[in-house]
């Protein structure tokens, strides 16, 4: 510090180091599910079908189309919900509480969906080895359908009341730049790269669930200060809602659950999802047994910590709140 | 700033009753799993798909030793899948001031091919710790009431959770749970909180700052551990990373059984540690 700007930031980090990787090797791989649920509890899901897709590959085999698609229903749902809490939050750093108020709103809303589909608000429990646990009837999907035509409006509203305040505007734009070429050199991922010229996203590049049958638009801006990553989650939302509705207007019949038998030892495999956060990476390799030899977890927020301390220098002190929530890094994922 | 007015005038008030009213859950919810006990024939299949070992059972000497932990349950259901004789309810308020009061077990006579033939001792739950007849002890409980009974100020610390009980946490805290209807708020140090409100499975990097957290805040105080892992270490146990549940580490008022408990089980946990639970009629 010197007077109110930031001149230097250092991390102290893995103070929730719970020993996660190590534990997938004590566990019955089916239970590794419900553990890679836990690594980073708001992208549950994200993380559980990472896992899922890691030892699917290493079994040799996939889940079916139904499922995939009712994946991506799920990771779609996640995003949003998460990004409508950030986009909130963001303005409540800068004392917009009002827009935050709105957020949380909109955000319990997708919570709810994501109880009346899956039975938990924060989508636990419905990633399973070979597929989904659980189908979603005629009736859910016309809950998705009538939940979306809600928000369309109420998020339109939403995103009118944060660019009405200029205020709020005046806080964010040019505050936490990031630069292209500091994103590129530290390798930064998922939405916090697109706010800083890093045009990339695993749905688009290496499709998987069900992303190669959608189309949609991945959002980059340049700029890289937290207006941007604002705008990137905003933009997010609109291009999530387009792929809700184009995945359950091409929902395929069949089952949503394979029989993944005994893995075969000594087989390694890569699985990974583009978050909400960014992109999640488990590599394993098996073991006798039906068990796994080693499970690597790589959480976007590991490479993306380091964004941070260059994202505030300079920045003044009554700055760092909104700047630490535009990243919105996980602590537990990074720590694992 | 007239737009702010509209917006906020178009959304109206949003505020959840409850616990007037009961919890707001969708038919599909996994609430409290609940064991037909006499009709239950076999406890190993669902003991052998419990990721936790909530549901867990020990034989000896031709009997066999059930137990129901709600303390260490995620409710996902795996269970219920398993045995017809489970199934989960969506009752999610699940608190409880003692550890023991959270498991309940059933002792069975065994049959010749390891099944249930009859049920020896029925389900209980242990007990809810003796109140202290103590002088000193009824004197804090009534002041702890008296100081506690309107506003509750309350320090969240994250012991080393996976953060889905803050994503819930927070959720107390907006305009749908407002947890300030009852005077609960959120304050950034231990010195002005009258309950800490702790999640994870508490870490061994975190142990020593848990400690401090306490040690730090004024009595009389009150912790309330949160989650399937503060409740009992949940999917993390102990390991060389972990001590796992938070009564390890400092003493525990009242349990919120979860994974994440949602925000209906955490208001029942918080008043429920205060107190001031209405009783609801009918």
């Amino acid at each position: 510090m010197a007077g109110e700007p930031v001149l230097y930031l250092q991390l102290r980090m893995f103070y929730v180091h719970k020993g996660a990787e190590k534990l997938f090797e004590d566990l019955p791989v089916g239970h590794g599910v419900r553990l890679a649920e836990s690594v980073s509890g708001d992208s549950s899901f994200a993380h559980a079908t990472a896992f899922c897709h890691a030892v699917e590959r290493a079994a040799g085999v996939e889940a079916p189309p139904r499922a995939r698609a009712l994946r991506t229903i799920c990771l779609e749902l996640e995003r949003i919900y998460n990004h409508l809490g950030d986009m909130g939050a963001i303005c409540n750093d800068v004392a917009f509480a009002t827009a935050n108020m709105h957020g949380m709103r909109l955000k319990e809303r997708a919570l709810r969906l994501n109880e009346l589909l899956t039975g938990s608000r924060l989508l636990r429990g419905m990633a399973c080895l070979g597929g989904v646990r659980y189908d979603f009837e005629a009736a859910h999907l016309d809950e998705v359908a009538q939940w979306l035509r809600w928000l369309k409006p109420e998020f339109e509203a939403f995103v009118e009341l944060i660019r009405e305040s200029s205020g709020t505007r005046d806080r964010l734009e040019t505050t936490g730049v990031l630069k292209p070429e500091v994103a590129r050199d530290l390798g930064v991922v998922g939405l916090a790269g697109r706010a800083s010229g890093q045009d990339r996203d695993l749905r688009r590049d290496f499709p998987h669930a069900f992303y190669d049958q959608v189309r949609f638009t991945v959002p980059v801006f340049t700029e890289g200060d937290v207006q941007r990553r604002l705008a990137v989650r905003r933009e997010e939302i609109y291009q999530s809602m387009g792929i809700l509705e184009q995945v359950i207007g091409k929902l395929p019949e069949g089952p949503v659950r394979t029989v993944v038998g005994e893995l075969p030892p000594g087989r390694t495999a890569l699985g990974y999802v583009e978050g909400w956060r960014g992109e999640i990476f488990y590599w394993v390799r098996t073991a006798p047994g039906n068990r796994l030899a080693r499970c690597k977890i790589k959480d976007p927020s590991l490479q993306n910590w380091p964004a941070l301390t260059e994202a505030i220098l300079g920045n003044i002190i009554p700055d760092f709140p909104a700047v630490n929530k535009s990243f919105n890094l996980s602590y537990s994922g990074t720590d694992r | 700033m007239f737009n702010v007015l509209r917006q906020s005038q178009k959304a109206g008030v949003v505020t959840t009753s409850y616990p007037a009213t009961p919890a707001e859950v969708s038919p599909r919810t996994r609430g409290r799993p609940q064991i037909d006990w006499p009709a239950w024939k076999d406890a190993r299949p669902a003991a052998a798909v419990c990721p936790t070992g909530a549901i867990a059972c020990t034989d000896a000497g031709g009997r066999r030793t059930a137990t129901l932990d709600l303390a260490r349950c995620i409710f996902c259901g795996l269970c219920a899948e398993a045995d017809p004789a489970i199934r989960m309810t969506h009752v999610c308020e699940c608190a409880a001031r003692s550890r023991a009061a959270l498991a309940t077990s059933a002792i069975y006579a065994l049959g010749p091919d390891g099944t249930h033939a009859s049920l020896v001792a029925p389900p209980a739950a242990g007990t809810e710790p003796p109140v202290s007849l103590d002088a000193i002890g009824r004197e804090l409980k009534a002041r702890t009431e008296k100081l506690l009974g309107r506003s509750l100020s309350i320090r969240e610390v994250d012991a080393g959770s996976c953060n889905g009980c803050e994503v819930e946490i927070v959720g107390l805290t907006g305009p749908v749970y407002d947890a300030e209807r009852f005077g609960v708020h959120f304050v950034a140090s231990p010195r002005h909180a009258d309950m800490l409100l702790v999640t994870g499975p508490v870490t061994r990097n975190m142990e020593l700052a848990l400690r401090k957290t306490y040690d730090a805040m004024p009595g009389p105080r009150l912790v309330v551990a949160v989650g399937a892992c503060g409740c009992s270490g949940g999917i993390f146990g102990v390991n060389y990373a972990t001590r796992g549940a938070v009564d390890a580490v400092i003493p525990v008022d009242v349990y919120v059984p979860g994974c994440p408990p949602n925000p209906h089980a955490l208001l029942h946990g918080i008043l429920t540690a205060v107190g001031r639970w209405p009783s609801r009629a009918g």
